[in-house]
C-alpha cells in the first residue's frame, strides 16, 4: 500500500516464511532509500550481530531495565522472520536503517507510571487498559495479544490458517508489491471491525503508533528518496491515517524513560511456539522452518506444483526419520503412499498446498494404522523441533556468561534445550570438577542443572539434570551483580545470604553446599558464623536440625578432602548443649511436637553414633537415661529412648523387658501405655522383622499377658500395628507363626546371588584393607 | 413396491446418485461413477446446485470420508476399523455404491471362510464332465471385481482365519490372481479396489498380520463425539426403518431417542452428559447401533400393541436388554445408576418406574 507515493508500507506477519519471501522481493523492486522496521530503536546495536554470517537462529534480543533486572523484554528472531530478511537487505545493499517501534526505555518506564498510578490510587477499580498493561510484558512484536487479523483474513477467506492463506496470495501474484496493497486494504477493513466489535481500542498501541508516525515524519524529511516501511500488518492502516503532528505530540507526551541495556542470547524453537506463551509465537515453528527451507532450495523459475511436491516429499521424509528413531517402522513404500494420499486429499479439498492438518491425516492412515499416538511424537520433535540459536563469538555478552560459556566448553559439557540426565563419578576428575561447576550455579540460583537420583547408591555417584532455557540468560543478568567469573560470584553471593540468615540449620545446610561447591573462603565465613550462632541463643530445635547435617558435613569433608576440623569442633560443643536442654523439654508436650521431638531425637542418634567419639557420645548417653529414668517424659520420647539405649547396649535385653513390662503395666494411663509403646517400636515394622532381639522382647512380653490383661490391651496394640503396610503385617504374621524361627534369614537365602556378593565382598575387602586370608574366612 | 426387505445402497438412493451424476463435471478416476466429490457428496449429503437434496448416509467428521475415499483413489486398499456399532460395513457399502455402482461384490467373512472363497472355486460337475476350463470356474466376488474394475468388500475381516487373511496380501500387491491349473492370470482393471471392515472389541478376533496391515490404509471410525451427532444418528435409522416397516410416523419419539442415547452415552462415558458425576460403566459396548435397535424395538410395540406413541415402558424392556449383557455384574451396576442418576432426575421418572418394573 503506498502513501504519498514515496512511503511503501509492507504489512507483514511476524515470523511468516510467506512474508519474509514477499518482504525481501518487494524491497528488490522499491530499492529504497531507508527502510524503517517495527522494533525498539534500542535494538540497532543488535543489528550486526543478527546479521553476522556465523549466528545460528533462533536468538533472540534481550533487553532489560538496568536498575531492575525483572523488568526485561525479548524480541525473538528466527530464520524466516521478515524482520530479519529486511535486516539482511539493508546490509547487502547499504540502505539506511531505522527501528522504529516504541523504545523499550519508553515501553517500561510508561509500565512502571502505570504501576505508580496503581499504587497510588488503590482504592479506584483501574481500567482495563491499566490492568493489562501492568500484567502483560510489553511485547511490542505482538500484534494484538493472540488475535492474529492475519488469521482472521485467512478465514474470512475460508482458509484455517493464515499462513496457507498468505501463501495462496503470495503465489498467485508474480511480484512481492501487489500482495502488500491488497494486505493493507483487508487490514484496514478487518482492524475497523475488529475494533467496533470488541470496543478495544489500546492506548498502548495508539502510544506506539503515534512514535512510529514521528519517526515515519522524521524520515521523510531526512530522504528525499522512497522509504519502505516493515511492521505488522495490523499497524499499517494506523500509519497511513492522517493524524495531526500535534495530536501525536500530545499522545506521547509525559512518558518517563528508563536506563536500558540490550544483549544478543540464543533462543529455542520451542520457545518460538505459540504453546510457550509467546504472544507472537506460531502453531508449528518447526513446519515453518521447514516450508523456508524450501522456499531456499526452490528454482524461481520452477513451478509451484514442484515446490509443493518438495515440500510434502521431503516433510514425509523427515516424519519417517522421526518415526523409525522412536522404534515405529515406516516403510519406504507408506511414505510414498502417504505423499500421495497428502496431494489426492489436498485436491480433494481443493487447496493449493497440502499443510499439517492433511500430512497429519496421511501420517496415521498410512504408516501408523489410523493410531493418532505417534503424532505426538512428530508434535515435539518436528512441527515444534529442538533448535537451539547460537550467538556468534565476540558478540557483547555479559562478563559472567562469557566466562560460563568458557568453563561449559572446558568441562566438555554442551547447552542443549533438551532435557538431559547427566551421571558423574566424582572419583573421575573431570567429572568432580563438573560437580563443583553445577553446585557453584545452584548457590547462585542458576538453574541449568538439577541435581536428581542416581540409579547407582553411594557417596561417589551424582546423577544431575541439564536443560538450557533460554529465560536463565536472565538470571546471569541478576548473578552478575556478584561477580565476572562463576567462582567469583557464586563466593560473594553466598557471603551475601549467610551474612542474613540466623538459623543454625540453614546455615549448615549452606555450608554442605559450599563444600560441594568448593569455595573455601566462603567456607572459613560459614564455620565462623556456626561457631558464633551455635554458642549464642541458638534454640534446641535449631541445634538438633543441624547436627545431622553437620555430621553429614564431616563425612563428606573427608570425601571432598577439604578441612573440617572447624566443623568438628563446633560439633564438639553442640552436642553436650543438645544433651543438657534436652531432658528438660520432653514433658507437657501435646502429640504432635512430641512426636516431631521423637523424631529429631532418634536422627540426632544416628549421627552421634556415625561419629563415633566416645566422649562426646556419654552426653549424649546420659541425656538418654534421664529422659528414660524421669518418669514425666512423654510416652513417645520415652519409647525412643528406651530402644536407642537397647540399641547401644547400655540396656541389657532383661532390662529393656522390665522396662517394658514397668511402662505397660497396669498402673500407667491407656493413652501413655500406646504412646510408649508407639515411640519403642516405632520406625517401622522392617526393625521389628529383622532384630530378633527387639522381637523376642516383644513377643515375651506379649506370651507373658494374662488373658484380661491382653484384651485390655488389645485396643492399644491394634492402634500401634495398624500403621504398618500390608506386607509388614504379613511378613510379622509369618515370623509369629514360627515362633522364634528367623523367616527374615530365610527370606534371603532363597533368591540370594552368589556372583554380586562376591563382588561386594572384594571390594569390601579392599574398603578395609583386610588380609584376603582371614576375609575368605 | 420391492418386496425385499433391505435393498443394497445402489438401489435404494439411485435417484440421488443419478442427481449427482448429473451435476458432477469434476475429474473422476478411471471407471468411478462419480468423481471423489460426488462421492464425498453422496456419502456426507447436501443440496446439489440443482437444487436437489441428498440425504447424509454417514453423520460424523467429514475429513474421514474424505481419507477413505482418497484411499480408493491411489491403490491402497481401505481398512475400515473401529468398535461394533459405528458404521464401518455402511460406510463400506455406500462407499462401494457410489464409486462403482455395486456394492454387492462382497466377502462375509466367518472362521469358516476358505481360500476358495477369496480367489475362485471350482464348479465340481463341469470340471468332471469337461475337465479343467475356464466355464468350470466358479469366481469368488473379489475375482469378479477385479475383472469389471470395481470395488471389492470385505466383511469381518478379522474372524476370518489368518492364514486365509493371507490370500489377500499378493492379492493387493499384484493385482491379480493367477490359475495355475489353466496357466492364467486374472488381472486388476483400473478401478479395482478393496475395502475391508473389522472390529477391534469383539473376542475370538484373528489378529491380522502387519504384512496385511502394511497393504490397507487405516481409518478408525470413532463413537459419534457428541449427544447431539449421536441422536442424529439415531433418528435418521429410526426414520429409515419405519419407512421400511412401513410403522406410523411416530413425531413424538425424539424426546424418548434423546433419553436411550443419553443413557448409552453416560454408561459408555463412565460419566454424565453434564459431566458433573461419575458412572461405573457396564460391559457391553452399547455403540449407537444398539441404541438404534432399542428405539426400534420400541417402536414397534408401540405400533403394535400400545397407542402408538413410544412411551416409556415400551423401551424400557429393551433397554435393560440391551445394557445388563453380565446379569451380575452390570445388574448391580444398572441399579445404582438408576437410583442414583435417573431417579433424581427431572421428567425421567416413568423411564425410572418403567425400568424398575421389569
Amino acid at each position: 500500500m503506498l502513501v504519498k507515493d514515496r512511503v511503501y508500507l509492507l504489512g507483514i506477519r511476524h515470523h511468516g516464511p510467506g512474508s519474509a519471501f514477499s518482504v525481501t522481493k518487494a524491497l528488490q523492486e522499491i530499492q529504497p532509500d531507508c527502510v524503517l522496521i517495527e522494533g525498539p530503536a534500542e535494538l540497532e546495536s543488535a543489528v550486526p550481530w543478527l546479521c553476522h554470517e556465523s549466528t545460528k537462529f533462533p536468538v533472540s534480543v534481550l533487553t532489560y531495565n538496568s536498575k531492575q533486572v525483572a523488568q526485561s523484554c525479548f524480541y525473538p528472531f528466527v530464520e524466516f522472520s521478515p524482520e530479519l530478511q529486511a535486516l539482511r537487505y539493508c546490509g547487502e545493499n547499504n540502505t539506511q536503517l531505522k527501528m522504529f517501534d516504541l523504545p523499550v526505555a519508553m515501553q517500561m518506564g510508561r509500565e512502571n507510571q502505570l504501576i505508580e498510578q496503581a499504587e497510588q490510587a488503590p482504592d479506584k477499580e483501574p481500567d482495563a487498559e491499566q490492568s493489562t498493561a501492568q500484567t502483560q510484558e510489553p511485547e511490542p512484536l505482538e500484534l494484538i495479544n493472540t488475535l492474529d487479523p492475519i488469521d482472521l483474513l485467512a478465514k474470512a477467506a475460508g482458509y484455517d490458517d493464515g499462513e496457507r492463506w498468505w501463501e495462496t496470495l503470495v503465489e498467485s501474484r508474480q511480484n512481492g508489491l501487489p500482495v502488500f496493497t491488497a494486505v493493507g486494504e483487508a487490514m484496514a477493513a478487518a482492524r475497523e471491525a475488529i475494533e467496533e466489535q470488541s470496543g478495544a481500542h489500546s492506548e498502548y498501541n495508539a502510544i506506539r503508533e503515534a512514535w512510529m508516525r514521528k519517526i515515519l515524519r522524521a524520515s521523510l524529511k531526512e530522504h528525499n528518496g522512497k522509504i519502505a516501511v516493515v511492521c505488522g500488518a495490523w499497524h499499517v492502516p494506523a500509519l497511513a491515517a492522517e493524524v495531526k503532528v500535534k495530536d501525536d505530540n500530545a499522545t506521547l507526551k509525559g512518558i518517563a524513560k528508563v536506563p536500558v541495556h540490550t544483549t544478543l542470547i540464543p533462543w529455542t524453537s520451542q520457545r518460538m511456539s505459540l504453546a510457550s506463551g509467546y504472544g507472537a509465537g506460531l502453531r508449528h515453528p518447526g513446519w515453518y522452518q521447514h516450508i523456508w527451507q524450501c522456499y531456499q532450495a526452490h528454482e524461481v523459475s520452477d513451478k509451484e506444483q514442484a515446490l509443493h511436491r518438495l515440500l510434502t516429499q521431503s516433510w514425509l521424509g523427515k516424519v519417517a526419520k522421526t518415526l523409525r528413531a522412536q522404534k515405529i517402522d515406516v516403510s519406504t513404500a507408506s511414505v510414498i503412499e502417504s505423499a500421495r494420499l497428502v496431494e489426492t486429499l489436498a485436491a480433494m479439498r481443493e487447496i493449493a498446498m497440502p499443510s499439517i492438518p492433511e500430512f497429519n491425516e496421511a501420517i496415521s492412515t498410512v504408516m501408523c494404522f489410523g493410531d493418532a499416538t505417534p503424532l505426538k511424537l512428530i508434535e515435539r520433535d518436528l512441527l515444534v523441533g529442538n533448535l537451539m540459536g547460537k550467538v556468534p563469538e565476540g558478540a557483547p555478552k555479559l562478563a559472567l556468561k562469557e566466562e560460563f560459556d568458557k568453563q561449559v566448553k572446558s568441562l566438555r559439557l554442551k547447552l542443549s534445550s533438551e532435557d538431559k540426565q547427566l551421571e558423574l563419578d566424582l572419583r573421575k576428575p573431570l567429572d568432580l570438577q563438573r560437580s563443583v561447576f553445577f553446585h557453584r550455579l545452584l548457590l547462585l540460583n542458576i538453574k541449568w542443572a538439577a541435581k536428581s537420583y542416581s540409579s547407582s547408591r553411594g557417596t561417589f555417584k551424582e546423577a544431575w539434570k541439564l536443560q538450557w532455557l533460554p529465560e536463565l540468560e536472565l538470571d546471569f543478568v541478576s548473578a552478575s551483580i556478584f561477580g565476572s567469573t562463576v567462582e567469583n560470584a557464586a563466593s560473594a553471593s553466598t557471603v551475601q545470604q549467610l551474612e542474613g540468615e540466623a538459623q543454625l540449620n540453614k546455615i549448615a545446610a549452606l555450608l554442605k553446599q559450599l563444600l560441594f561447591a568448593e569455595l573455601p573462603g566462603v567456607i572459613d565465613v560459614a564455620i565462623e558464623k556456626l561457631h558464633d550462632r551455635a554458642s549464642v541463643e541458638a534454640d534446641l530445635d535449631d541445634l538438633m536440625a543441624s547436627l545431622p547435617e553437620l555430621v553429614e558435613i564431616s563425612r563428606y569433608g573427608n570425601v571432598r578432602k577439604s578441612d573440617v576440623e572447624p566443623v568438628l569442633a563446633v560439633i564438639h560443643s553442640v552436642i553436650p548443649r543438645i544433651s543438657a536442654r534436652l531432658p528438660s523439654v520432653c514433658h507437657s508436650l501435646d502429640e504432635d511436637p512430641a512426636r516431631a521431638l521423637a523424631v529429631a531425637t532418634e536422627q540426632c542418634d544416628h549421627a552421634i553414633a556415625l561419629l563415633a567419639v566416645e566422649q562426646t557420645s556419654e552426653f549424649w548417653i546420659t541425656a538418654l537415661r534421664k529422659i528414660l529414668q524421669q518418669g514425666s517424659s512423654h510416652g513417645f520420647i520415652a519409647g525412643k529412648c528406651c530402644r536407642l539405649l537397647m540399641e547401644h547396649q547400655q540396656l541389657g535385653a532383661e532390662e529393656t523387658a522390665d522396662m517394658m513390662q514397668y511402662e505397660l503395666s497396669q498402673g500407667s494411663s491407656v493413652e501413655r501405655e500406646s504412646q510408649w509403646l508407639e515411640g519403642f517400636i516405632a520406625g517401622g515394622a522392617t526393625i521389628l522383622i529383622h532384630d530378633d532381639v527387639l522381637w523376642n522382647i516383644v513377643d515375651e512380653w506379649l506370651r507373658s499377658q494374662s488373658s484380661d490383661r491382653f484384651i485390655e490391651q488389645l485396643p492399644i496394640l491394634r492402634k500401634c500395628f495398624a500403621q504398618f503396610s500390608r506386607e509388614e503385617s504379613a511378613q510379622l504374621l509369618n515370623k509369629a507363626k514360627h515362633g522364634k524361627k528367623l523367616t527374615a534369614v530365610h527370606k534371603l537365602q532363597q533368591g540370594f546371588d552368589y556372583q554380586t556378593a562376591e563382588k561386594a565382598l572384594a571390594n569390601a575387602v579392599k574398603l578395609l584393607a583386610l588380609n584376603v586370608e582371614s576375609a575368605h574366612e | 413396491m420391492s418386496e425385499e426387505l433391505r435393498l443394497p445402497s445402489e438401489l435404494l438412493f439411485q435417484e440421488e446418485i443419478e442427481q449427482i451424476k448429473s451435476v458432477d463435471d469434476k475429474p473422476r478416476p478411471s471407471s468411478w461413477e462419480l468423481s471423489p466429490w460426488g462421492v464425498e457428496q453422496f456419502v456426507m449429503g447436501a443440496t446439489l446446485s440443482s437444487g436437489f437434496e441428498v440425504s447424509a448416509k454417514y453423520i460424523g467428521n467429514r475429513r474421514l470420508i474424505q481419507i477413505a475415499i482418497a484411499t480408493l483413489v491411489t491403490d491402497r486398499a481401505l481398512l475400515l476399523y473401529g468398535l461394533p456399532g459405528t458404521a464401518k460395513s455402511w460406510v463400506a457399502e455406500n462407499l462401494a455404491a457410489a464409486i462403482s455402482g455395486n456394492s454387492q461384490l462382497i466377502v462375509q467373512g466367518t472362521a469358516g471362510t476358505l481360500e476358495t472363497d477369496m480367489r475362485y472355486n471350482w464348479n465340481y460337475a463341469k470340471l468332471l464332465q469337461e475337465g479343467p476350463s475356464e466355464q468350470a470356474i466358479v469366481k469368488s466376488p473379489l475375482m469378479r471385481a477385479m475383472e469389471t474394475g470395481k470395488i471389492a468388500r470385505v466383511e469381518e475381516l478379522t474372524r476370518i482365519p489368518a492364514e486365509v487373511q493371507d490370500t489377500l496380501i499378493t492379492l493387493l500387491s499384484e493385482k491379480n490372481i493367477s490359475i495355475p491349473d489353466l496357466d492364467i492370470s486374472i488381472y486388476a482393471q483400473k478401478g479395482f479396489n478393496l475395502i475391508a471392515t473389522a472390529n477391534n472389541r469383539d473376542k475370538g478376533v484373528n489378529e491380522f498380520s502387519s504384512a496385511l496391515k502394511r497393504r490397507f490404509n487405516t481409518v478408525i471410525l470413532p463413537l459419534p463425539s457428541t449427544l447431539e451427532e449421536e441422536v442424529a444418528i439415531v433418528k435418521k435409522r429410526v426414520a429409515d426403518f419405519g419407512e421400511t416397516l412401513e410403522l406410523p410416523e411416530l413425531p413424538e419419539s425424539f424426546e424418548e431417542i434423546k433419553r436411550v442415547v443419553t443413557v448409552f452415552r453416560e454408561l459408555r462415558e463412565a460419566k454424565t452428559v453434564d459431566g458433573k458425576e461419575k458412572v461405573k460403566p457396564t460391559s457391553g459396548t452399547l455403540s449407537p447401533a444398539e441404541a438404534i435397535s432399542v428405539v426400534n424395538n420400541g417402536i414397534a410395540l408401540s405400533a403394535h400393541f400400545g397407542d402408538g406413541q413410544l412411551q416409556a415402558h415400551d423401551i424400557a424392556s429393551s433397554l435393560v436388554g440391551a445394557i445388563v449383557k453380565d446379569p451380575e455384574k452390570d445388574q448391580v451396576i444398572w441399579n445404582e445408576y438408576l437410583d442414583t442418576i435417573i431417579k433424581p432426575r427431572k421428567g425421567w421418572s416413568d423411564l425410572y418406574r418403567a425400568c424398575k418394573d421389569i
